[in-house]
């Protein structure tokens, strides 16, 4: 089996209808998170974090961050796709995203891939490859350029 | 032969300093941990008076100001988001006269509390967390809650960052807003 064969993806439901996608080894672990701990000063979709395996792992709503409204789950138990990437020192760092539903593996082939640009150009700076399936189309996130700067960054360039 | 210089010599390694003592400004939606050597004094909020001028920016950006021994000095208001009010809210309280070098001011906060320990976990802010309109770059998990490590330099920073620039005390002591 050639490599290019063995393309995966993780769809990750970030509200009822929309499921953003990750590489297959980004996704480390899903965990519910009961207590998350909040920083002043930052918008609400990147300001809450939790303690795991005594790291602090920074979490990110990506549905508020693309939809510039506050999710309407606050302060309950909370499902979360704990990932890696490779940030600019070339380390690995770890990171969170806020989920609303189980993430599913998919596998997918070279020939699903479309341009990013033809994504809604609200995912356009936040990926870093797309693909289609089932008519649908789905951003694969570009994680170090969301969890390697700082909101002010982010939030300029989007 | 020439005396070498061994990098891990006791006698090259940066003096090492007691953390200072810490106390726990509870600001209602958001904590720090401020050097205990930082804070002057402690005052009533209802010490505080109210500008009567409130068209100038400084007006919009200071609740008023507060007098402690025959000084003036500005009563700064932060919510959530660290920007600053032009009014208190009901459960700020206290105000915290801060001191730092040749500036001082006063945060109106809930309250103002020793810590009980010098001993918890430090964490530093995450790139994807961080801003620098916060006056921290790292903080203490006590609880579920996030403490930022700060200081009167670093909130002296942060009002900078929102446009006021406290002047250092001269002789009347009274620190003004550039707006």
């Amino acid at each position: 089996m050639s490599q290019m064969q063995e393309l995966g993806a993780w769809l990750l439901p970030i509200d009822q209808t929309t499921a953003v996608a990750i590489g297959r080894y980004e996704l480390k672990y899903i965990e519910y998170i009961k207590a998350s701990v909040r920083l002043p000063g930052l918008p609400s979709y990147c300001e809450q974090g939790f303690l795991w395996r005594n790291r602090f792992i920074p979490a990110l709503d990506i549905h508020e961050l693309v939809s510039h409204r506050r999710s309407r789950v606050v302060d309950e138990e909370r499902m979360a796709a704990i990932i890696a990437y490779e940030n600019s020192a070339g380390e690995m760092d770890m990171g969170a995203i806020f989920l609303r539903g189980i993430p599913r593996l998919l596998p997918v082939k070279p020939q699903q891939s479309v341009a990013i640009a033809e994504l809604e150009t609200s995912w356009q700076l936040l990926a870093h490859a797309a693909f289609e399936d089932q008519a649908q189309r789905y951003p694969v996130l570009d994680l170090r350029a969301l969890f390697d700067r700082t909101p002010a960054d982010l939030l300029a360039m989007h | 032969m020439p005396p070498t210089i061994n990098d891990q010599s006791p006698s090259l390694a940066p003096p090492t300093t007691p953390a200072p003592e810490r106390v726990h400004l509870d600001g209602g939606e958001f904590g720090l941990l401020l050097p205990a050597a930082d804070v002057v004094t402690l005052l009533p909020g209802k010490l505080l008076t109210v500008a009567a001028e409130t068209a100038s920016p400084l007006a919009a950006q200071t609740c008023g100001y507060v007098e402690f021994e025959q000084q003036r000095y500005p009563v700064f208001c932060l919510n959530k988001a660290l920007q600053l009010q032009s009014r208190l809210e009901t459960h700020h309280r206290v105000l915290v006269l801060l001191r730092h070098q040749q500036q001082a001011f006063a945060l109106a906060c809930s309250s103002l509390n020793k810590l009980d320990t010098r001993e918890y976990p430090v964490y530093p802010v995450p790139r994807s967390m961080s801003s620098r309109k916060q006056p921290f770059t790292s903080f203490a998990l006590i609880g579920d809650t996030a403490l930022g490590l700060s200081s009167a330099a670093d909130l002296l920073a942060l009002l900078q960052a929102r446009g006021v620039q406290v002047r250092a005390q001269a002789a009347r002591g009274a620190l003004q807003g550039a707006g």
